[in-house]
């Protein structure tokens, strides 16, 4: 029922949105209108459960399931009509796919990529489905967020003293609350860990969209499109709940919608008035990608200041250099921004800044605030959560992310550490970046310039812009700009595409993580679903610091049951990497048990706490106060035992040289 | 011709950064140890196929 239920709403959502801008084909491209489709698909998906899990604190599956339905049905029903049926979807759809499987058989080199990227995709999905999510920060707080919304139905704060709930607390959700959609239906995680895969199809749909907006013939569009999907990092990352990947395409694709603005014809002065559709969808889409990305990470507000200062850039040239003909002032078009862009973007992503703002005193309270050392507002922590590497911290900006480009590294991981981009960038992607920049200069090619611009400035900024998975984005300019090379260098395209076929080829076999290795794949193939899981896996990126917890996480795994509820009894109040409390491995497999924090100074008042949350196991630290509190009534028990009529409190259900869980019982 | 001329001086100069640039990555002393795991893990999984047993496969 799960299952049918989540395709069938997934199916329904998509559906409606496509048929929705089916009616805007005049200003939006087929590869624009499936972009969009995604784009209003995630939108809808984000608001509807703010508004169950924050307004109406209502975020179960039927409830979800029923207002998704019902909007989703309704906007079906307004835009059916402009649609003149089904055979005009079904032949779009026929047509366009048609067409751009011809441009790709035509093309042996291309075909070859199509069939590089074909089998990575399917490598990738199987890979993501087969495994569980076994990624830092995916254990460390991003699927806690998901298991804390799910078990009190509400986006709401957990008071406890840990660093990392705190953490949890101000983190932007948008894309959470995405993964949280992958579970709620499914009731289990099977999915959830290729969330980010949807994106990277986002992504080279955008690059692709890109490169024809820069009238690059479509044969090199295509190609370039997939060169960017073979960047290591992005196919890691693809199966993990991180949001590197889907920050770094939602930019992308709010970069794509601003690039409808045709603004070399503009600086030219061949304008005429532009309708709604033409200029206010586009935009739409776009402030709705730019709101999507400021509510996904706490970065997000940087991302919209450099976009927001690009665009002022870019109107005030265009008017400068408009030559006659113009039809709308500065002012006007600064109006157009600020109701298309700024609002949607503000909407569907500045409540989590609001909150923050409400609760911390700070809207980006994961960290200090300081400008010019003035220091503003408190955060967090007064830097960042990862620290530097010694090697960069001896370098400069500028050869930081040369030194990472090189990839003096053993292997690839997802969370990229000193390398990630691959060779198709450091190759192939920066002359081409310096080709582009001096043919869009010379050739007046306005869009190239904005669009690259953009993502050169936010790279640059970027104060983190040497951890590649930060910046994917960069390697989007990367693909546009060999895509422009492609188009320049036509008559000698085949010594260009067969270096990015080998480099692509070279990517594809090298890009294998020490986390998911040969035998696991073949034991897991071999094992039940219910088995799969993350002591069976025992991923070489936290192996190391978690195996003194393997032990409760498999009893966990095999006897919490829906409905069951566990209590922890400690937390890492600061930072600590070498001994990481994961919070996720406490909830059962399904997502369906409870987890909380119950600790107290007095043992009357912790029973009392436990009682109220209807706890049914506690875990606890050995020789930890609640630990002697435990025993002392065990002994008691025993003690006066004789006496009959008497039950046990506390039953030891596991227990290793560290921890134990106990069963409560309430008397 | 002086068009075409030009674009053949520029892809020489493209083509030629390309090389240097490849022959900078490919030849950093890290690249054995990364070529390494990767045969080692290309080797593992030919060695997991010849085992692989395709009656037991769970769905």
């Amino acid at each position: 029922m799960g299952t049918a239920s989540y395709i069938s709403i997934n199916i329904l959502l998509l559906a409606s949105w496509y048929v929705f801008l089916y009616g805007k084909k005049d200003c939006l491209s087929f590869a624009d209108r499936l972009i969009g489709t995604f784009i209003l698909f995630l939108t809808q998906i984000v608001a509807t459960e703010m508004m169950l899990g924050v307004v109406l604190r209502k975020l179960y599956p039927l409830p979800l399931f029923l207002l998704n339905a019902a909007v989703s049905a309704g906007i079906l029903a307004l835009a059916w009509r402009r649609t003149g049926g089904f055979t005009g979807l079904y032949l779009e759809i026929r047509n366009e796919t048609s067409r751009i499987s011809g441009i790709i058989t035509r093309e042996r080199m291309l075909l070859c990529l199509f069939i590089l990227f074909l089998l990575s995709m399917g490598w990738m999905i199987f890979l993501g489905y087969l495994f569980p999510s076994y990624s830092w920060d995916a254990l460390y707080y991003h699927l806690p967020i998901v298991g804390q919304i799910i078990q009190s139905g509400a986006i709401e704060e957990t008071q406890t003293p840990s660093f990392i709930q705190q953490y949890i607390n101000i983190f932007p959700k948008n894309i959470n609350l995405f993964f949280l959609w992958n579970v709620i239906f499914l009731g289990n995680g099977v999915v959830v860990d290729l969330s980010q895969a949807v994106f990277t199809i986002a992504g080279v749909l955008s690059i692709y969209s890109m490169a024809v907006k820069l009238k690059i013939t479509e044969k090199y569009a295509i190609f370039c499109a997939l060169l960017f999907f073979f960047t290591p990092v992005l196919i890691l990352q693809s199966t993990t709940n991180y949001v590197d990947v889907a920050v770094s395409v939602l930019l992308l694709l709010a970069v794509n919608f601003l690039m409808c603005d045709d603004v070399e014809s503009q600086m030219s002065g061949n304008v005429t008035g532009e309708t709604f559709n033409e200029r206010g969808i586009p935009l739409l889409l776009s402030g709705l990608s730019a709101g999507l990305l400021l509510g996904s990470k706490p970065t997000g507000p940087l991302f919209i200041v450099i976009i927001l200062g690009v665009i002022f850039i870019q109107e005030i040239i265009k008017h400068k250099m408009a030559q006659g003909g113009e039809v709308n002032t500065l002012k006007d078009d600064l109006r157009v921004y600020a109701l298309y862009f700024i609002m949607p973007a503000f909407l569907i992503g500045g409540y989590w800044y609001m909150r923050n703002w409400i609760f911390y005193g700070n809207p980006v309270y994961y960290m200090d605030v300081s400008v010019f050392n003035i220091h503003l507002l408190k955060g967090l922590k007064s830097d960042w959560v990862e620290p530097v590497p010694d090697i960069i911290n001896s370098l400069n900006y500028l050869t930081r992310p040369f030194y990472v480009w090189l990839e003096r590294v053993g292997y690839y991981l997802y969370d990229s550490r000193l390398s990630g981009f691959g060779p198709i960038w450091f190759v192939l992607f920066l002359p081409g970046i310096v080709f582009a920049f001096i043919y869009a200069a010379a050739n007046k090619k306005y869009r190239f310039l904005f669009a690259g611009s953009l993502l050169l400035l936010m790279f640059m900024v970027h104060p983190r812009n040497w951890t590649t998975r930060y910046v994917i984005f960069i390697v989007g300019l990367g693909a546009l700009s060999f895509g422009l090379v492609l188009d320049y260098f036509s008559r000698k395209e085949n010594v260009l595409k067969f270096m990015a076929l080998l480099l692509a080829a070279y990517t594809t076999i090298t890009v294998n993580s020490p986390c998911i290795m040969p035998d696991k794949i073949r034991e897991f193939i071999h094992l039940p679903a219910g088995e799969r899981t993350l002591t069976r896996l025992k991923p070489s990126n936290i192996d190391m610091k978690v195996r003194d917890e393997y032990g409760y996480w498999i009893w966990i795994e095999k006897n919490i049951s829906k409905g069951d509820t566990i209590a922890y009894t400690f937390v890492d109040t600061g930072l600590d990497t070498s001994r990481p409390f994961f919070f996720a491995p406490l909830w059962n497999t399904e997502f369906s048990s409870k987890v909380v924090y119950v600790k107290s100074d007095n043992y009357e008042q912790w029973l009392k706490e436990l009682t109220n949350n209807g706890v049914s196991y506690i875990l606890i630290r050995n020789d930890s106060t609640e630990d002697r509190w435990i025993e002392k009534e065990r002994r008691l028990f025993y003690s006066l035992s004789w006496m009959g009529g008497m039950k046990e409190k506390f039953e030891i259900m596991y227990s290793d040289t560290k921890y134990k869980i106990v069963k409560y019982i309430k008397v | 011709m002086n068009t075409l001329n030009r674009e053949n001086i520029f892809f020489a100069i493209f083509v030629a950064a390309v090389i240097v640039l490849a022959a900078i990555y490919f030849s950093v002393p890290e690249r054995m140890d990364f070529l390494d795991f990767n045969i080692r893990w290309w080797k593992e999984l030919l060695l997991a196929l010849k085992s692989f047993s395709y009656m037991r496969i769970e769905i």
